[in-house]
């Protein structure tokens, strides 16, 4: 999504885009022709892309739009301040603003300057009024509105603009790090004065009619025939790098696994389904055709029921994670998609994020069966005839739940069910469907074990903190030290990026340590092309496929 | 005639009334609809939720639920979805495209099944019943997921490259930013219906040609076949006036129901050829648990279902003359 002004930088956007996909993204590139992603391209044509549901609005910053659906368009039309990289950095918008800026750590205030030119695709100038309303918007102070969070809105004490509403003045009550997540990836910044216009206004205003909406992307949206296809053309208007692409069509093709065939078939040009593993078979065997795996911000994790009496003895849910062997769990599911799947060691940091990362897991998950054993004697438990350790008459038993009908999940359930039982631990596969797992059984508590995956974000330390802190309705497994509650906080107002990740490590140092949670491995992304388009790379974070999509093209023959 | 549509008119009324409210209490009771917006990380306030379950009538109790979304029905009005999106315009869309795949599969299905039935009948026991009996019974048997990968393959992928040219689709109900003549349009549409059509139309073919094949083995059998032979009728005047018009009755009954059913989307044939119809949005509903969608979905389903009945009553009326409703 870095947008430069000429050619030459874009070139080296191109350069660096693909350094990023290849070796921040931990890619694993097969099909055809190799390189698939790079090559010089045309000015002109269309692609088409399958998507598997349609949007339900373009207000990605309401809880009812805020899906992959919305967020894969409206990246291509709507501006942000900050984008995320393949690699998990943080970078500005370099077409939007000229800069952005703490210019104060107390109170602390942000400055960003938007640059003259950048316009809506109407000609009303993107300006200070755009950032004010989604601040207004989103601060949670408005009754009735559907907001997708408030994090961060709700601490700034004032937005206000400057300088014929070209720069910006962020004022926050409290110290807020992650001030780069403002305005960024995930919160589109809308045009305002058509908005507000809108029957509905915030709510539901941009529900219909996409073609009206004024665009400050690349592309700008020309039709949306539901049930079928949304086209996006080319915005003239757009002032950074201009997309090369005359248009963008996205398609809506509500099951997958009908992708391959119509990739095959020239009827679409691109792909992005949840991998499974058949299909990544299928599409790495096609001819013309690139596809990639990389692991993304999602990661699968085991969380422990602190409500339960036995796991909230340490030494049982230490038992448990020695006697777990994460590797051939690794070996068995995610593996199978590419050689470049590792357990993970950090619930905070991702392997993707190579600056901040270290493991704090390792000792733990090799499944060492002495080693678990000897936790649970300590912990009071003799083993039984029947070979599973019991105290006080009760036996070490525990149910695992986990969303019904997902293969790579049973599969895991009965491996660590295998690798329970040799540690004389006996536990019970109890799934529900995802609806009821994260609706009904996670909030109410109403599982001993829980398998399921959290998005993690480059912007680690407050899109975690809801899963960890004491009395957070995320926190299912209700594990509570004031420790971790007091490091976020820490964490929160602290400015110095090298710092704030020391803390955040103390973190997951502290978490491994009470042992609250299991993680288990980054999930796989996949996205496959066909060869005649080049420039394409996956960008596994929020941002996601399209986030370069302007400098994607035809090859120039 | 009249009258007697008017009287199963009148008893359709309370049977669909009965079905709104097992199809309100199905619903009701099969889960949260917000559970998906209650499980997200970071969290969404409790506020947005609360309005959310206001919006949806869900802060009501039961019966006061059932009143407002009759009532709102009956006035045309289906609510809007989890997502916000007005149900009656997305239904009638899907019901759009359903019916483009539905009624050329039909007319396609119960014309080979009378064919075959009838060949399988009058040549019982020879090559061609023999024939036409494996026929029935491979595409009765065969899934229809796997039948579609087949013609995907053979049909669509080899063929357009044996041609050099994009004849036959494998997803969709059309392609996006359609331009050109009529004639191309009537290529295009037709290019993406061929394969759902086929694969519909041999999965209905199946089962009907098996059902024309008893009833007309049946009627050959009967009296009358035989009286009207030995009264000197040409064989060709004994099978269609006397023995296809009674063996079809049996058929029309079958086959209105099933269309009536069919009306609701030919879910796996649209999932597996990407097609966004009725059956897609049932799916779409049941997954994301999507109250109004699903309670529209089966109210307009049963609708047509009873409909479909009514237009098979009038058909049995119509084929057999001994029938006469007061």
């Amino acid at each position: 999504m870095h947008r430069l002004r000429t050619a030459r930088l874009a070139a080296l956007l191109v350069g660096v885009a693909m350094v990023a996909a290849a070796c921040g993204g931990g890619g694993d590139e097969g099909g055809g022709t190799s390189g698939g992603g790079s090559g010089q391209v045309q000015q002109g044509g269309t692609l088409n892309y399958a998507a598997d549901q349609e949007p339900t609005g373009f207000n990605n910053n309401t809880s009812s739009d805020n899906g992959t659906s919305v967020a894969n368009i409206v990246i291509n039309t709507m501006p942000v301040a900050f984008h995320l990289t393949p690699d998990f950095k943080v970078v500005m918008n370099e077409d939007l603003l000229d800069s952005a800026e703490q210019t104060s750590e107390n109170p602390q205030t942000v400055v960003y300057k938007i640059k003259p030119a950048a316009v809506w695709s109407d000609g009303v100038p993107i300006s200070a009024d755009d950032f004010i309303y989604l601040w207004k918007n989103l601060n949670g102070t408005i009754k009735d509105n559907d907001v997708s969070g408030t994090t961060g809105y709700d601490q700034m004490k004032s937005v206000t603009g400057s300088d014929n509403g070209k720069t910006v003045t962020v004022v926050y009550k409290t110290p807020f790090a992650d001030w780069k997540s403002m305005f960024a990836s995930g919160n589109f910044i809308l045009p305002a004065h058509y908005v507000e216009k809108q029957p509905g206004g915030w709510n539901t205003g941009l529900k219909k009619n996409p073609e009206k909406i004024p665009s400050g992307g690349w592309f700008k949206v020309q039709n949306w025939t539901q049930g079928q296809s949304l086209t996006m053309v080319r915005n003239d208007k757009y002032w950074g790098k201009k997309s090369n692409l005359d248009s963008l069509v996205v398609r809506f093709l509500p099951e997958s696994t009908t992708q391959p065939a119509a990739l095959q078939n020239n009827e679409v040009d691109l792909i992005y389904p949840q991998p499974q593993l058949d299909q990544v078979q299928q599409v790495k065997g096609l001819p013309d055709v690139t596809s990639q795996i990389n692991f993304g911000p999602t990661f699968e994790h085991f969380d422990f029921n602190f409500k339960n009496a036995q796991l909230a003895d340490l030494k049982v849910r230490q038992a448990i994670a020695t006697g777990l062997n994460t590797q051939e769990l690794v070996q068995r599911t995610v593996k199978q998609f590419s050689d470049k799947a590792e357990p993970l060691g950090n619930r905070i940091y991702m392997k993707t994020q190579p600056d901040q990362y270290q493991d704090h897991f390792g000792q733990y998950g090799k499944g060492d069966v002495a080693g678990a054993t000897k936790l649970l004697e300590e912990a009071g438990y003799t083993k039984g005839s029947d070979g599973i350790y019991a105290k006080g008459g009760k036996k070490a038993s525990f149910r695992i739940s986990t969303t019904a009908g997902n293969q790579l999940r049973e599969t895991q359930e009965e491996l660590f069910q295998a690798q329970m039982k040799k540690i004389g631990v006996d536990i019970k596969i109890a799934n529900a469907d995802s609806t009821k797992f994260f609706g009904e059984w996670l909030p109410n508590g109403n599982f001993d074990i829980a398998n399921f995956a959290w998005v993690g974000s480059p912007f680690s330390i407050s899109g975690s903190r809801a899963t960890y802190v004491c009395g957070s309705g995320s926190n299912y497994g209700q594990y509570c030290n004031k420790k971790v509650d007091q490091l976020f906080t820490q964490a929160f107002a602290e400015f110095d990026p090298a710092k704030a990740t020391e803390i955040g490590n103390q973190i997951d140092q502290q978490i491994t340590a009470d042992m609250a949670t299991i993680p288990l491995y980054q999930k796989p992304t996949f996205i496959a092309w066909r060869n005649t388009f080049g420039n394409i790379s996956d960008n596994s974070t929020q941002d996601g496929p399209f986030w370069n999509a302007n400098i994607w093209g035809q090859k120039t023959a | 005639m009249l009258s007697f549509i008017i009287r199963r008119l009148l008893i359709a009324i309370p049977l669909v009334l009965l079905s709104s409210v097992l199809v309100f209490l199905l619903v009701a009771y099969s889960g949260d609809p917000l559970a998906e917006l209650k499980g997200r990380n970071p969290p969404v306030p409790e506020s947005v939720i609360q309005a959310r379950e206001h919006t949806l009538g869900l802060d009501k109790p039961m019966p006061a639920r059932y009143v407002t979304w009759l009532g709102n029905f009956v006035q045309g009005d289906m609510g809007k979805s989890i997502g916000g999106v007005e149900v009656r315009p997305l239904l009638w869309q899907r019901l759009k495209i359903t019916l483009r795949m539905v009624i050329l599969a039909s007319i396609l299905a119960v014309i080979l099944a009378i064919g075959a039935g009838v060949l399988s009948a009058v040549k019982q026991y020879t090559p061609t019943d023999y024939a036409f009996t494996f026929i029935g019974f491979l595409f009765l048997s065969m899934p229809v997921f796997w039948l579609a990968a087949l013609l995907k393959e053979y049909g669509a992928i080899r063929f357009n490259r044996l041609f050099g040219k994009q004849v036959v689709y494998t997803v969709g109900a059309e392609t996006p930013n359609l331009t050109g003549s009529f004639g191309d349009k009537l290529a295009n549409y037709g290019g993406h219906l061929i394969l759902p059509t086929i694969a519909l139309a041999l999965i209905s073919f199946a089962a009907w040609s098996r059902y024309q094949r008893a009833t007309m083995l049946d009627v050959l059998g009967s009296d009358y076949i035989r009286l009207a032979r030995a009264k000197g009728l040409s064989r060709s005047r004994v099978m269609t006036r006397h023995a296809l018009r009674n063996a079809l009755i049996p058929l029309v009954t079958v086959v209105a129901i099933d269309i009536g059913a069919v009306f609701g989307g030919a879910v796996i044939t649209e999932r597996v050829f990407s097609w966004q119809g009725m059956g897609a949005l049932l799916v779409q509903g049941v997954q994301t648990n999507d109250v109004n969608i699903l309670l529209a979905w089966l109210m307009v389903t049963s609708v047509i279902v009873v409909l479909f009945n009514l237009i098979a009553d009038v058909l049995y009326a119509v084929l057999d003359p001994r029938i006469r409703y007061g």
